[in-house]
């Protein structure tokens, strides 16, 4: 069945326009015989025949645009039919839109990749001021080694080369005069003792909160004695580690704590729980204490922020991380725009983000971000402890387990309680003592009155 | 055993080594039979050859070159005289079209044992149009073996070396040291392709030339050493194409710094090349950047003291050098 | 309409015999059949790049590739199929070449323009036009500085002639000859056009056949319709030139019924009233003619000779269609020969 195909007319053509038939449908036509015109880019020409027959269909219409080796028509010998054509050129225009639909995502994916980067742990090289003062190191790649195999602190060093850039002699003097040492100590002279921060290369500057690398404290060498194992780390566990050392060294922390009376909370949750039970959800305690400090950040809102380059970041949305154990480590799922939630919202993403991150199925944007974060270690029994913050988030909230305990009433009798204690770790750039009492005061009051959690 | 010889007596005893093996090696070029040769290396060569093997051919660079590309495809194994690198122009479609790319676009079922050879690079007050040096613009080329030899026992060992290459060779001899002296090996010395030369060993900086250059850098060595007590490493790359980038990266890795010389202008020069081997290969061994010496970026010029500021010089040398030592030029 | 052209005294009325003619048909037509298929498989985007076909021209390569002799080597530019097909080459690697697989003559890795088969004789295939004569007349050297009576056949366009390669060559070619050392035997396939520029347009002396006076080489005319003029020809120039070892030169008068290349339009440049008068003087329909008249072939016999070229050249395209690429690793090898070969990569 000779199909009459766009023909290619020269090295780059693509695609050609069909401007005119000059037979129509039905007509005879021989071999060699003009049957339309054809436009190219460079110019215009008859097409021929290449086979005689009847010119059983016309796919093309005059002005269309037709690819390279595209049919544009049948020439039907005698007895033959023309087949079905028009499924596949269906077929053609869903696979390009598809096509550019897979297109759109991967650029929506990369553009939220890039906003959420800033929550990622890199492990960079130190950028300290060295000898130049602007922030920026210049040294040369031979220096960069020597510091890494010998461990030495570059920010110690001054550099003798172009713009003070640090270079081998710099260095090797450096050495010799053994005072250029990563951790400062031995028989360094003129130290400033109040480096309390034993392995960092410097404070950042005002305005510079950036992740720093993971410096060693001087750390001996493995005894490889009978009876011991070394563990290599991970690269989780050696991100986490990175990040906390970061966070102690670097965010000034400080701690409230409240004890809340969880009578009424238990009893409301009781209530709910029945009343979901058909539709498989169960409420825990968890639920509760997230969906509270949620809440609380209505009337709080400067805790609901992120450190930045440029200072405090306050944001409307609560994106309220949980930390959930792993094997290896840990990970922060976060539930974006918690506020806005019901308790059974939370509930449900909150098991499916828990059962995911233990299964190792989360996704980059499910576990960066966050501006607050919920750890909770009360399954353990644990009566009481603080958190560590996720930089760059304003605030973690430490929850511990409920315990029995006898409280007075309003009239002086003593009744049991449920008690549980909440601690707020919080940034002190981003707010002040005053600040995190007062919020740990609402959350208490909200799980204290849950019938709160409805307005 | 060895002996001392010039440049020019090495050079037309590697190519006499070779005729008396080989049947197949014949010479061609332009006056270089009854006259001898322009630069009188192949002087008396013809009576002992006959016209049939020291062939003079009329002014046709490209005719010539083709025909010898055609000969060499049938088993010959010609010596193509370009009376200077410079007129290699008129003949570049038959060497860059044809000798180095028949051999793939015929499947494999060709071989071209050609070589080019003729004098390279300036310094003699040519003038702009027989001033050239073209190791990187035959270098570029997939196909092509592109040599440069500085020694006299390299330009015997290297043309020895050439004519038994089934591949087309493009043999850049340095014009401007016919008449240096040197130890040449006695016999077959055949000097293998792809192996750079350490002319001078040092441990502060390396010094990285060819052609003439890499006796500007031997001189430059001397005075870093006798000014600044600076201990120089001097390397004659020799061998355009293959490369041997090992050689660099190890002495960079030795001594830190580099500065690479070379006769022709800065853009996508042979030093490029270099420089950029080495940070791709010694990156972590650098105390400097590269240093880069080239000649003025202008054609060139006639005038003797013209010429002189036209390439480099012993000073941009040792300056370089003392850049990259972070020393005081001077 | 091109000038009138002299046509050479020994044009035409040879007595050869029927089954010579029988046979350079077969050839012809084969030929004309790989063409065609050629033309389609480029314009259904399964030949790339450029693509230069013979059509028309059937009886110049024909008439001389039927005096090649074992040992001879032949050069020619880009319109390269027919001398590969003339020469011996199965169809099928032809082909295959063409669309780029692994199994064409020289490995899918160059082409239409790149046509080698050295144990045959076929030296390639160039794609600059002029580039390749200097080659040729190297051939022709070494054949007698080796020793042997062999001879090169070198083929050219009149697009050629003015380009300075073929004065350098032809030069040499003469000069060498002097010394019984330059056994080739240029062919001048003069098709009337340089591409889209006819000869008059570019030349300043339009008698090709002419200027290899200027390099003291003998030369003729030749009809390059008419095979049997063509065969005449050959048959006594490359006995000359194998003879004496001076090299001759032959200007075939013929004309490309097809556009110069795939890409090309020949509304532009060339009436197409030209175009069908040259199309009466085709060289196969000429030689059915006179095989019909003398009766060496009826009707019958040429539909066979015929349907057989149809049905060899679509096994042909069946080949290569189904062929594979060439593996990846064969784009490192072949730049360079010898034990050391240094492949390129990095």
């Amino acid at each position: 069945m000779p199909e009459v195909i766009m023909p290619k007319m020269g090295d780059a053509m693509e695609e050609g326009t069909l401007l005119k038939w000059l037979k129509s449908e039905g007509d005879d036509v021989s071999e060699g015989e003009a049957i339309a015109e054809i436009e190219t880019d460079k110019v215009t020409l008859e097409l021929e025949a290449e086979d005689s027959g009847t010119l059983a269909q016309l796919i093309a219409s005059e002005g269309d645009e037709v690819p390279v080796g595209g049919a544009i028509a049948f020439i039907a010998g005698e007895g033959e039919d023309v087949p079905e054509r028009g499924g596949e050129a269906e077929a053609e225009e869903e696979e390009g839109g598809e096509g550019g639909g897979a297109q759109a995502t991967a650029t929506e994916t990369e553009e939220e990749e890039s906003e959420d980067g800033g929550g990622e742990a890199q492990a960079e090289a130190p950028s300290g001021n060295g000898a130049g003062g602007n922030g920026q190191f210049r040294a040369s790649p031979i220096v960069r080694r020597l510091a890494r195999e010998n461990d030495l602190d570059l920010s110690k060093i001054d550099g003798s080369g172009p713009a003070g850039r640090i270079v081998e002699r710099d260095v090797k003097a450096a050495m010799e005069r053994g005072d250029a040492k990563a951790d400062g100590g031995g028989g360094a002279d003129g130290q400033a003792d109040g480096q309390a921060d034993v392995a960092a290369p410097e404070q950042p500057t005002e305005g510079q909160a950036q992740m720093q690398g993971f410096q060693p404290a001087r750390l001996p060498e493995p005894t490889e004695a009978p009876g011991t194992q070394l563990v290599e780390p991970t690269r989780m566990m050696k991100v986490i580690g990175e990040r906390m050392t970061e966070a102690k060294q670097h965010v000034p922390h400080f701690y409230a704590t409240v004890e809340v009376d969880m009578n009424n909370a238990m009893a409301l949750r009781k209530q709910l729980n029945a009343q979901l039970e058909e539709e498989g959800i169960k409420l825990s305690v968890n639920d509760f204490v997230m969906k509270a400090c949620a809440a609380a950040l209505r009337n709080h809102p400067n805790l609901n922020a992120i450190y930045t380059t440029r200072g405090v970041e306050l944001h409307q949305k609560v994106d309220m991380a949980m930390a959930v154990a792993l094997d290896q480590g840990l990970i922060t799922p976060v539930i974006r725009d918690a506020g806005s939630k019901g308790l059974a919202q939370i509930s449900r993403e909150s098991k499916d983000l828990a059962t995911r991150a233990r299964d190792g199925q989360l996704k980059p944007e499910e576990y960066q971000g966050g501006t607050i974060t919920v750890s909770n270690m009360g399954m353990f029994g644990i009566e009481s402890f603080t958190a560590i913050i996720n930089p760059p988030q304003a605030a973690i909230i430490a929850v511990s387990s409920i315990v029995r305990r006898p409280t007075f009433d309003d009239n002086g009798e003593v009744v049991p309680a449920s008690m549980m204690k909440l601690t707020l770790s919080a940034d002190h750039r981003i707010a002040n003592g005053r600040d995190g009492a007062v919020y740990m005061a609402e959350v208490k009051k909200v799980l204290e009155n849950p019938v709160m959690l409805m307005v | 055993m060895a002996e001392t010889k010039t440049y020019r007596e090495a050079l037309r005893e590697g190519m006499v080594h070779e005729m008396d093996r080989d049947e197949s090696v014949v010479l061609m070029g332009e006056d270089i039979g009854v006259y001898g040769g322009t630069h009188l290396i192949t002087d008396g060569l013809i009576d002992e050859y006959g016209p049939k093997r020291v062939m003079d051919t009329p002014i046709s660079e490209g005719g010539f070159t083709g025909a010898a590309i055609g000969m060499a495809m049938m088993g010959m194994k010609p010596v193509v005289e370009m009376m200077t690198w410079n007129f290699s122009f008129l003949a570049s479609d038959q060497i860059i079209q044809n000798a180095a790319k028949v051999r793939y676009f015929s499947g494999g079922q060709v071989e071209v044992p050609l070589v080019i050879r003729g004098p390279n690079g300036g310094g003699v007050q040519l003038s702009a149009q027989h001033t050239h040096s073209l190791e990187n613009l035959y270098g570029h080329f997939p196909g092509l073996k592109v040599v440069s030899p500085v020694t006299p026992n390299d330009v015997k060992g290297m043309m020895i070396t050439a004519i038994r290459d089934p591949n087309p060779v493009i043999f850049l001899e340095a014009g401007a040291l016919y008449g240096t002296k040197g130890e040449v090996e006695e016999g077959d010395n055949a000097v293998e392709f792809g192996k750079a030369r350490i002319a001078r060993e040092g441990s502060d900086v390396t010094l990285i030339a060819y052609g003439r250059q890499v006796n500007l850098c031997l001189r430059a060595a001397n005075t870093l050493e006798e000014e600044d007590g600076v201990s120089a490493e001097v390397i004659d790359l020799r061998s355009i194409r293959p490369f041997d980038e090992d050689t660099i990266v190890q002495s960079v890795e030795k001594t830190h710094r580099a500065v690479t010389v070379q006769e022709q202008w800065r853009w996508f020069g042979v030093a490029s090349e270099v420089a950029a081997i080495i940070q791709e290969g010694a990156f972590d061994s650098l105390d400097a950047p590269v240093q880069r010496v080239s000649g003025a970026e202008v054609p060139a010029p006639y005038a003797r003291n013209l010429e002189l500021e036209a390439f480099p010089s012993e000073k941009q040398v040792t300056n370089a050098a003392r850049r990259a030592l972070y020393i005081e030029e001077k | 309409m091109p000038a009138e052209k002299e046509h050479s005294e020994n044009g035409g009325g040879v007595a050869t015999s029927s089954e010579r003619l029988v046979d350079l048909y077969t050839q012809m037509v084969k030929i004309r059949a790989f063409e065609e298929a050629c033309q389609k498989g480029f314009r259904q985007g399964k030949i790339g790049g450029y693509l230069h076909v013979y059509i028309g021209q059937e009886a110049v390569a024909t008439g001389f590739l039927d005096s090649f002799k074992e040992g001879d080597k032949v050069i020619t530019a880009y319109r390269d199929h027919a001398h590969a097909l003339l020469l011996g080459t199965d169809p099928k690697e032809v082909m295959a070449e063409l669309y780029g697989k692994g199994a064409g003559m020289v490995k899918g890795k160059g082409g239409s323009m790149h046509l080698f088969d050295v144990e045959r004789g076929l030296m390639g295939g160039y794609g600059i036009v002029a580039g390749h004569i200097p080659l040729g007349v190297g051939f022709a050297y070494a054949m007698r500085y080796q020793e042997t009576d062999h001879i090169t056949q070198i083929y050219l366009g009149d697009g050629s002639i003015s380009n300075g390669a073929f004065h350098e060559a032809a030069n040499l070619a003469g000069l060498w000859g002097k010394d019984g050392m330059c056994p080739a035997l240029f062919i001048v396939e003069n098709n009337q056009y340089g591409m889209g520029t006819s000869v008059e347009r570019t030349t300043a002396m339009t008698d090709l056949a002419a200027k290899f006076d200027a390099y003291g080489i003998e030369n003729e005319k030749v009809d390059g319709m008419d095979v049997e003029a063509v065969l005449e020809c050959a048959e006594r120039l490359t006995e000359k030139v194998r003879e004496t070892g001076k090299p001759y030169a032959i200007e075939a008068l013929t004309y490309r019924t097809a556009p110069h290349g795939a890409a090309d339009f020949f509304e532009k440049y060339r009436e197409k009233e030209e175009i069908e008068e040259w199309r009466k003087r085709d060289p196969i329909g000429m030689l059915e003619k006179k095989l019909l008249e003398n009766d060496a072939a009826d009707e019958e016999k040429l539909d066979e000779i015929r349907s057989e070229a149809k049905e060899l050249i679509a096994e042909a395209v069946k080949f290569a269609d189904e062929s594979e690429e060439p593996e990846i690793d064969e784009l490192y090898t072949d730049v360079y020969a010898g034990a050391d070969e240094y492949t390129g990569e990095e």
